[in-house]
C-alpha cells in the first residue's frame, strides 16, 4: 500500500511537506473510513455516465470528480477496455429541434445529452444533416462540425465538442474552411474534415484535439459532396455517392493518412457504394439504401460488394438510418456489430458472424425499441464511441508536468524511464539539470521491511553528479513506471539540499512524499544524457580531461543498475559538446562498443519517429542529399525513403550529434530533451 | 507452508500459493523466513483475506476446463492484467458471494488487500462499491456512506441542474 505512513527510505528522513491545496484536500474524506486514496480509485470504476451525477454528493466528490487530473485518468483509459456507447443525433421532426443522446447498448438505457450549444451564426434554423459529426473514444470526446443555416443557406466553420467525462460541451476552434455536407472522421488522435459545400471545397483539413488547432493536409484533386464516409484504419473513404450525377459513375475519394495523399476511389467499391456505411474493425459494410436493407460487404480483393447472408434491416426499424458499426476490439472480442438506428430511436442491432471455414457473412437482427419519448425524432448521425467503463490507467504526467511548468525555473530537463520487477517495483529515477550540471540516478524498489512490517521503498542506488547545491525548490524529475499496466511516477525535488521525493502511484491516485537523505555529490559536470531506450539510461560525464559513458541498465535484472564506466576514445572526429564548451566524443566514440551502437541507433529511431516531427517539409531537391548523407553515416540503414519527413529527422538528428559544433550544446540538448519529453508523452 | 501473524497476535498457516496472492507475502518470503507479522490487519479480516485467496489459489492452479484457463494466461501474459475480469463462472459467482458483507466490513478488506497488494481482490471490493454507487441520487449516496452535505441548496441544484442525465428509458 502506498500510504505516507508506510513509505518510509531507509536513512534519514525530512519534514514533509505539503502544498495549501493537498493539505486541504485530505481534511474531509471522500468515503469515510476509506483512505482518500483508495475511495478516488474506487470512483475511477464509476462508469460513463455516472460520474457527473455522483458531483452533488458532496463538495469532495465534486472537486475530486471535477479534478483534471481524475478526469484524463479516466479518459485516458487503455482502448481495450472500453465499452460501446452509441450516440445519436436526431432531430425533431416538426420542430426541427437537435437532439444527443446516448444508448448504451448492454442496459439498453438512453441517457440524453445536454443541450448542444447552436453554432455561433447559427441562431437561425439550421440544417441537421449538414453537420459531421466524429469521435475520438480514446479520449472520451465527440465532435460536431460545420453545419448550415437552411434560411440563408451558408455553411459554418464550427466545431463543437463533447466530452463524456464532464458531460458537457464546449466551443473548440473553428474550421478554417465553413463547411456542409461533408465528411469528417477521426483517424489516429486526429480528426479531419473532408469535402463539402456544393462540391468546390478540395482543401482538407485535420483538427489536433491537444493543441486545439487545425492544420491542412493534402487537398483533394476535386471536391466532393458528401453522400457517405468512412474511415477503416488510417484511410477515410469519401464518396459522393451512387444516386448522383446519374449519367456517369461516381466519384469518390481514399484518403491514406500514412502517405497524406489522396487517391481515386476504386471502381467496384463506389459504384456499389448505396447507402449508409458501417465500420466494424477492419470490415467496410453498407446498409443498402435502396429495397429492403440488406447488408453488402465490400471486398479489397474482388473491389467488389458482397451480400450478407441473414437479411435486411428489420422492417420495424423505420427509415432515416444512421447507422454505425463497432468492433474488432478486444472489448467485443472480434465480434462485429451494426446498429441501424431508425426513426424514433429504434434501434436495429446485427450482429455479423462469419461462417467458419468460408469467407461467407452472415447477420443476425436483433430490435431494440425506442422510448416513446422520442417518436418523433429523427437520426442523422451515429457514433459508436467506445468510452472508458472503468479502465484506468495510462494517467499521463500531466499532473505532474502542470506541477512542474509551476515551480521549475526553466532550466531543468526532466528525464523518465521505465521498468519494472513482477515481484520487486523498481522504480529508476533519472534526472538531468543542464545549467547546474546535475544529473541524478536513483533506483528506488518497494519492499517489505520485516522489522517494522512496513512496505516501504528503498533506494537501492542514487547517483548524483553535479555541481553545488543551491538552496531551493526545485523539480528535478520524474519517473514513470508501467509495470502491469500500473505506472508510477516518482517525482523529486530538491529543497535545501535534501531531496525529496514525491511518489505518485496510479494505483491508488495519491501524492506521498518521499524522505531520501541528502545526496551524494560528484565533482562530474555531466555533459549529456541520452535514452530512454528500452530500460538503459546513458549519461556522459566528463571528469577533467577523460570521460566517460555511465550506462544504467535495468534490463536484466533487478540490481543491473550499476553504472559501468565506458571509456571514450579521445580525439574522434566528432562530439556532442558540453555545457562549458568543452568538446567530448560523440557518437563515432561509442560505436566501438557493441553495446552501445544499437542502442543509439534505437534511440534515433524512437526519436525520428516522434509524431512532431511528421510536420518537417521535405522538399524535393533534399531527396538526393539525405539519401547520401544516410549512406555515409555509421548507423546507416537500407532503402531509406528520403520523402518521409522521419527519415529527415532521423538524418537531422543524427548530424547534430555526430557534427555538432562544439560549444553549443546545451541549447542543443534541452531542445534534444524537449523532444524526448514530447515522444514520451 | 508459511505462517501469518495478524495485528492480533492470533497466528495463520496457510500454503503457500495461498498467500503468494499476496504479492507482498511473496516479496518477503523471498529473502526472509516463515512467520510473517502482518500488524495493520485484524484476525477477522485476515481469515477473509485467506478465505478469498484460498479459493482463487484453487481455482487458478486446477483449471476447471481449458477455455478458463486459456483465458487466464491469456489475461496475465497482456499488460492489461490489472483488474482483469474473472473468466470462470462458478468462481465469479462465490465472489460474488463473498462480497456480500456490509460497507464498513468491505472497507477493511479493501484496505488489507490494498496492504498486502493483492491486486484482484482489490478491484473486486472496489467494483463492488462503486457497484453500490452507481445510478443513485446523491442523497442516498450519501446515507449509504455516512457522507456529509456540505453543499448550500444552491449549490447543490446548480450543481444537480448541471449535471443530471434525462433518464428517459429506466
Amino acid at each position: 500500500m502506498v500510504d505516507a505512513s508506510r513509505v518510509v527510505v531507509e536513512e534519514e528522513h525530512v519534514p514533509r511537506r505539503r502544498s495549501e491545496a493537498e493539505a486541504e484536500a485530505e481534511e474531509e474524506q471522500l468515503i469515510p473510513g476509506l483512505p482518500d486514496d483508495v475511495a478516488e480509485h474506487c470512483l475511477l470504476h464509476l462508469p460513463f455516465p455516472y460520474q457527473p451525477l455522483a458531483r452533488s454528493v458532496s463538495s469532495a466528490w465534486n472537486r475530486t470528480l471535477s479534478s483534471p487530473s481524475f478526469l484524463r485518468s479516466k479518459a485516458e483509459a487503455a482502448a481495450e477496455r472500453s465499452l460501446p456507447y452509441l450516440f445519436v443525433f436526431a432531430f425533431d421532426r416538426t420542430t426541427l429541434r437537435l437532439q444527443w443522446q446516448a444508448h448504451d447498448p448492454r442496459m439498453r438505457r438512453w441517457f440524453v445529452l445536454p443541450p448542444m450549444p447552436l453554432p455561433a451564426g447559427g441562431d437561425g434554423p439550421l440544417c441537421p444533416p449538414a453537420f459531421a459529426c466524429a469521435a475520438l473514444p480514446g479520449r472520451g470526446e465527440l465532435y460536431v462540425l460545420g453545419g448550415m443555416r437552411s434560411d440563408t443557406q451558408s455553411p459554418l466553420r464550427t466545431l463543437l465538442a463533447y466530452r463524456a467525462a464532464t458531460n458537457s460541451w464546449c466551443a473548440a476552434a473553428p474550421m478554417p474552411t465553413p463547411r456542409c455536407f461533408f465528411a469528417a472522421g477521426a483517424i489516429g488522435d486526429r480528426i479531419f474534415a473532408a469535402g463539402g459545400g456544393d462540391g468546390g471545397i478540395s482543401a482538407v483539413e485535420w483538427y489536433d484535439p491537444e493543441a486545439d488547432r487545425w492544420a491542412p493536409a493534402a487537398g483533394m484533386r476535386r471536391g466532393i459532396t458528401r453522400y457517405d464516409a468512412a474511415v477503416v484504419g488510417q484511410r477515410m473513404y469519401l464518396t459522393e455517392g451512387w444516386t448522383w450525377p446519374f449519367d456517369s459513375s461516381p466519384c469518390g475519394g481514399v484518403y491514406d493518412a500514412d502517405r497524406d495523399a489522396w487517391d481515386e476511389m476504386r471502381v467496384g467499391m463506389r459504384e456499389g457504394w448505396t447507402g449508409a456505411s458501417a465500420v466494424a474493425g477492419t470490415h467496410l459494410y453498407v446498409i443498402s439504401e435502396c429495397g429492403d436493407g440488406r447488408v453488402k460487404a465490400y471486398d479489397e480483393g474482388t473491389d467488389r460488394w458482397k451480400a450478407v447472408a441473414g437479411g435486411a434491416v428489420p422492417a420495424e426499424v423505420r427509415r432515416p438510418y444512421a447507422v454505425i458499426g463497432s468492433g474488432g476490439g478486444a472489448a467485443e472480442k472480434g465480434r462485429r456489430t451494426i446498429y441501424v438506428v431508425g426513426s424514433g430511436m429504434d434501434v436495429g442491432v446485427g450482429t455479423v458472424s462469419s461462417t467458419a471455414g468460408t469467407a461467407e457473412e452472415r447477420v443476425e437482427w436483433e430490435v431494440v425499441k425506442g422510448p416513446p419519448a422520442f417518436a418523433d425524432l429523427a437520426p442523422c448521425n451515429a457514433l459508436a464511441h467506445a468510452y472508458l467503463e472503468r479502465g484506468i490507467y495510462r494517467v499521463g504526467l500531466n499532473r505532474f508536468i502542470d506541477r512542474v511548468t509551476f515551480e521549475n525555473k526553466g532550466n531543468i530537463a526532466i528525464r523518465l524511464i521505465q521498468c519494472g520487477q513482477d515481484a520487486f517495483r523498481e522504480l529508476v529515477f533519472f534526472d538531468l539539470n543542464f545549467q547546474r550540471y546535475r544529473t541524478i540516478i536513483i533506483i528506488i524498489r518497494k519492499g517489505y521491511h520485516r522489522k517494522t512490517a512496513q512496505v516501504k521503498w528503498t533506494v537501492v542506488r542514487k547517483k548524483n553528479m553535479g555541481g553545488k547545491m543551491v538552496d531551493g525548490f526545485y523539480v528535478l524529475g520524474l519517473l514513470r513506471v508501467s509495470s502491469s499496466a500500473k505506472l508510477t511516477v516518482l517525482q523529486i525535488e530538491l529543497w535545501n539540499t535534501s531531496i525529496l521525493a514525491t511518489l505518485w502511484s496510479t494505483k491508488f491516485l495519491s501524492f506521498e512524499h518521499v524522505p531520501t537523505s541528502s545526496m551524494m555529490y560528484l565533482k562530474t559536470p555531466v555533459l549529456g544524457c541520452y535514452v530512454c531506450f528500452g530500460e538503459c539510461v546513458l549519461s556522459i560525464v566528463s571528469n577533467g580531461s577523460s570521460k566517460s559513458a555511465n550506462i544504467a541498465d535495468n534490463a536484466s535484472g533487478i540490481k543491473q543498475t550499476k553504472p559501468s564506466a565506458v571509456d571514450i576514445n579521445t580525439g574522434a572526429s566528432c562530439g556532442v559538446s558540453s555545457a562549458n564548451n568543452e568538446p567530448i566524443e560523440g557518437l563515432e566514440g561509442f560505436e566501438e562498443d557493441t553495446y552501445l551502437k544499437p542502442l543509439m541507433k534505437g534511440l534515433l529511431d524512437i526519436l525520428a519517429s516522434a509524431t512532431e516531427f511528421a510536420r518537417i517539409p521535405v522538399r524535393p531537391s533534399e531527396e538526393e542529399p539525405i539519401r547520401k548523407s544516410i549512406n555515409h553515416r555509421r548507423f546507416s540503414f537500407e532503402n531509406p525513403k528520403c520523402t518521409d519527413p522521419h527519415v529527415k529527422a532521423n538524418e537531422l538528428l543524427h548530424a547534430r550529434f555526430s557534427r555538432q559544433p562544439q560549444g553549443t550544446l546545451w541549447l542543443t540538448s534541452k531542445k534534444f530533451f524537449l523532444l524526448i519529453e514530447c515522444y514520451i508523452e | 507452508m508459511i505462517k501469518l501473524v495478524s495485528g492480533d497476535g492470533a497466528e495463520f498457516e496457510v500454503e503457500e500459493e495461498v498467500a503468494f496472492q499476496s504479492k507482498i507475502i511473496k516479496d518477503i518470503v523471498a529473502d526472509a523466513d516463515d512467520v510473517i507479522p502482518l500488524p495493520t490487519v485484524s484476525s477477522k479480516v485476515l481469515i477473509q483475506v485467506i478465505e478469498y485467496c484460498r479459493k482463487h489459489a484453487a481455482v487458478n492452479s486446477f483449471p476447471l476446463s481449458p477455455s478458463s484457463s486459456a483465458a487466464a494466461a491469456a489475461s496475465s501474459s497482456s499488460s492489461i492484467s490489472y483488474s482483469k475480469p474473472v473468466s470462470d463462472p462458478a468462481l465469479r459467482a462465490w465472489d460474488n458471494e463473498f462480497v456480500k458483507l456490509n460497507n464498513s466490513s468491505l472497507f477493511d478488506i479493501v484496505i488489507a488487500a490494498n496492504y498486502l497488494d493483492i491486486e484482484e481482490l482489490v478491484d473486486l471490493v472496489l467494483e463492488t462499491v462503486a457497484d453500490r454507487i452507481k445510478g443513485k441520487q446523491a442523497q442516498e449516496i450519501r446515507r449509504q456512506f455516512n457522507i456529509e452535505n456540505d453543499f448550500t441548496p444552491e449549490e447543490e441544484e446548480a450543481l444537480r441542474r448541471e449535471n443530471s442525465w434525462a433518464f428517459q428509458n429506466n
